[in-house]
């Protein structure tokens, strides 16, 4: 007889990977097909859609913009996450460090539509960051307003909403580690510098993993900070390859969009699960 | 290598509601080695903290010879500039780095030379006895040779005072006894201060030139060990350095009573805790003739055990509760009656308040 916490833990389990399994089987079963505007009766046709979208310059475009955006965001997430859980380890009051923890983490905490809507104002022209670079007598930066610029903007606005996390995740680890350890470093008279690559990040691999990890997912998945920035699906200095799935949703060819979405899922799955095989597997073994 | 002075040291935490250490002052010489005992929560860890470094007096000053270290909740010397060398109770070995990694640790914040460095592992883990595993990590080490390495890294940077928070007690038994050896062997050698914090009279005894004993955050006794064992101020000072029976019984004009028990001491209060070693208590169904025991009335075997390659005999007095514990080479069944004696010069007696 299967014990009761078996079932409670599988049934939901069970029932919500079946829905998920059935969503992306019936998208990848649509991407086969030709269904758009032009086509309202899907017909099955193969690999041609794929070939089709694949040979667009949005396509290129948008998943090179994906792919950029997640090597620098897990780059500099990292490096910037490391950076603040040491600022706020070596912080000697408790109420200072949760304080500043809560300031680093709150971007996470609101939706990053509303996170978009508050930095297009920071970006603004004559209001936002640049009425005050103008006043201090600094030249204006063009941030949104340039082609050049809109990209790294971008990048700036996903690194401050998402360092937060890898910030709490060193953090954990870094509390994590025996304290005398530390203390013991200390009477050595080790650095505060020495004590960070010597000894606290070594000893938490697995907030790098976890922080990795999640800041990958995020990134690559970002949706919504690149749509209130840009304001719409089009601007192709800004399109990822998840708006660039939704733009081919809001113009109704249904197949291709769904294709997008198939090898966005194969990419993210291909890149996912040797990562949760291998090391996320080590990490929650007991 | 260095005197300890410790004036009128108070330590609060938590705004006052927790008072770990409460005015302490003990003068500690110049390549002594002193032990601190004392049950656990007592401010044993705090007071070695403050030494360190770690921590920060609430009110009171600490000396290193004449050099004012820490006073009233100031850092004036910070750990790193107080030349300590410190054993932590779980050993804090970095779990990164090599044991040779780990012994070098401290020199490499030095500027010194990478032969040099390697010179000096090398001499203090031949001293220790763990050449050998050199490079391997903590976590492929025995107990013993983690304590070793730690031990190591505290000494190899020349330390004028030792630190070691209970040591031991990560230890197998049978190891320790050669571990306090190689401890004090060690100090000897180099001539190092040393503070040990225990709450194993065994760890004190076989290190210690002289103990403190901290109760409640104060310091209670200052002694040799021998004669806080013979001598304690209280039961509970005589409890933690040693084995006792602790009697609690009524004061007459002949001695303390417990059941039918007689004590002959004399004391001012109504009642009276009568504290007796186990090695003063000898159980006999006849009389024995010998001026040094005294007999104090008739007991009843209890229970009896074996430990230590001697019988545990426990005996309560007729008409009590009580309990009396000693250890006898050969076994007295349980419900015999026997006779209790004890040795004359031995019997504490504290009053109960």
């Amino acid at each position: 007889m299967m014990k009761k916490g078996t079932i409670i833990l599988v049934a939901p389990t069970a029932i919500f990977s079946a829905i998920l399994l059935y969503l992306v089987i019936w998208n990848a079963v649509m991407s086969f097909m030709n269904w758009s505007l032009l086509n309202s009766k899907p017909t099955f046709v193969g690999l041609e859609t794929y070939s089709i979208v694949i040979r667009t310059f949005q396509f290129t475009n948008s998943l090179l913009h994906s792919i950029e955006l997640s090597v620098i965001l897990v780059v500099i997430g990292n490096i910037l996450g490391i950076f603040i859980a040491a600022l706020l380890y070596f912080l000697n009051s408790n109420k200072a460090r949760s304080t500043f923890l809560s300031i680093v983490i709150y971007p996470l905490s609101i939706s990053m539509a509303v996170n978009g809507l508050i930095w297009l104002w920071l970006f603004n022209i004559h209001i936002g960051v640049d009425w005050l670079l103008v006043r201090i007598g600094l030249p204006q930066f063009p941030w949104l307003s340039s082609t050049s610029t809109m990209f790294p903007s971008l990048v700036l606005v996903s690194v401050w909403a998402y360092t937060g996390i890898a910030a709490l995740f060193y953090l954990a680890g870094f509390m994590n580690i025996d304290k005398t350890i530390v203390e013991a470093a200390r009477l050595d008279g080790t650095s505060a510098f020495k004590i960070l690559y010597k000894i606290l990040i070594p000893n938490s691999l697995n907030s790098f993993i976890i922080a990795t990890a999640l800041l990958f997912l995020f990134s690559f998945r970002i949706f919504d900070l690149p749509y209130v920035l840009s304001g719409g699906t089009t601007n192709i200095f800004l399109q990822t390859s998840e708006l660039y799935m939704y733009y081919l949703f809001t113009v109704e060819y249904f197949s291709q969009a769904t294709a997008v979405a198939t090898m966005i899922t194969l990419i993210a799955t291909i890149i996912i699960i040797p990562y949760a095989l291998t090391v996320i597997r080590r990490w929650i073994r007991r | 290598m260095v005197r300890i002075i410790v004036k009128n040291v108070s330590k609060v935490f938590k705004k006052g509601k927790v008072v770990a250490l409460d005015n302490v002052n003990i003068n500690i010489e110049n390549g002594e080695r002193f032990g601190i005992l004392g049950p656990s929560g007592a401010g044993k860890t705090t007071f070695m903290r403050i030494i360190a470094g770690l921590d920060v007096p609430s009110t009171g000053e600490l000396y290193f010879d004449d050099r004012l270290v820490a006073s009233n909740g100031k850092l004036i010397v910070p750990p790193e500039d107080r030349k300590i060398g410190m054993v932590f109770q779980t050993w804090a070995l970095y779990p990164n780095l090599t044991a040779f990694e780990n012994i070098a640790f401290p020199l490499t914040n030095m500027k010194m030379s990478k032969e040099e460095i390697r010179k000096r592992v090398e001499e203090v883990a031949k001293i220790l006895d763990i050449h050998h595993v050199l490079n391997h990590f903590p976590r492929e080490l025995s107990g013993g040779q983690q304590q070793r390495v730690a031990l190591a890294r505290a000494l190899v940077k020349d330390p004028s005072l030792l630190l070691l928070d209970e040591p031991f007690s990560n230890l197998d038994a049978r190891m320790r006894d050669s571990a306090r050896a190689l401890v004090k062997e060690v100090q000897s050698r180099l001539g190092v201060t040393l503070l040990v914090v225990s709450h194993d009279p065994a760890d004190i005894f076989a290190i210690a030139d002289r103990v403190g004993v901290l109760v409640k955050g104060k310091l209670v006794q200052v002694g040799k060990p021998e004669d806080l064992y013979d001598n304690p101020v209280s039961i509970q000072v005589a409890s933690l350095i040693g084995e006792i029976n602790e009697l609690e019984g009524k004061v007459t004009n002949e001695g303390v009573v417990i059941g039918s028990l007689r004590f002959p001491v004399s004391v001012s209060s109504d009642r009276a805790i009568i504290g007796i070693r186990p090695e003063d208590v000898k159980l006999s169904k006849d009389v024995i003739k010998d001026d040094s025991w005294i007999l104090v009335g008739k007991g009843k075997v209890k229970v009896i055990g074996y430990q230590g390659g001697l019988f545990r005999i426990t005996i309560t007095p007729l008409d009590s509760e009580e309990e009396i514990f000693t250890y006898s080479d050969h076994p007295i069944h349980s419900g015999e009656e026997v006779l209790v004696y004890v040795r004359k010069d031995k019997i504490k007696v504290f009053e109960k308040n």
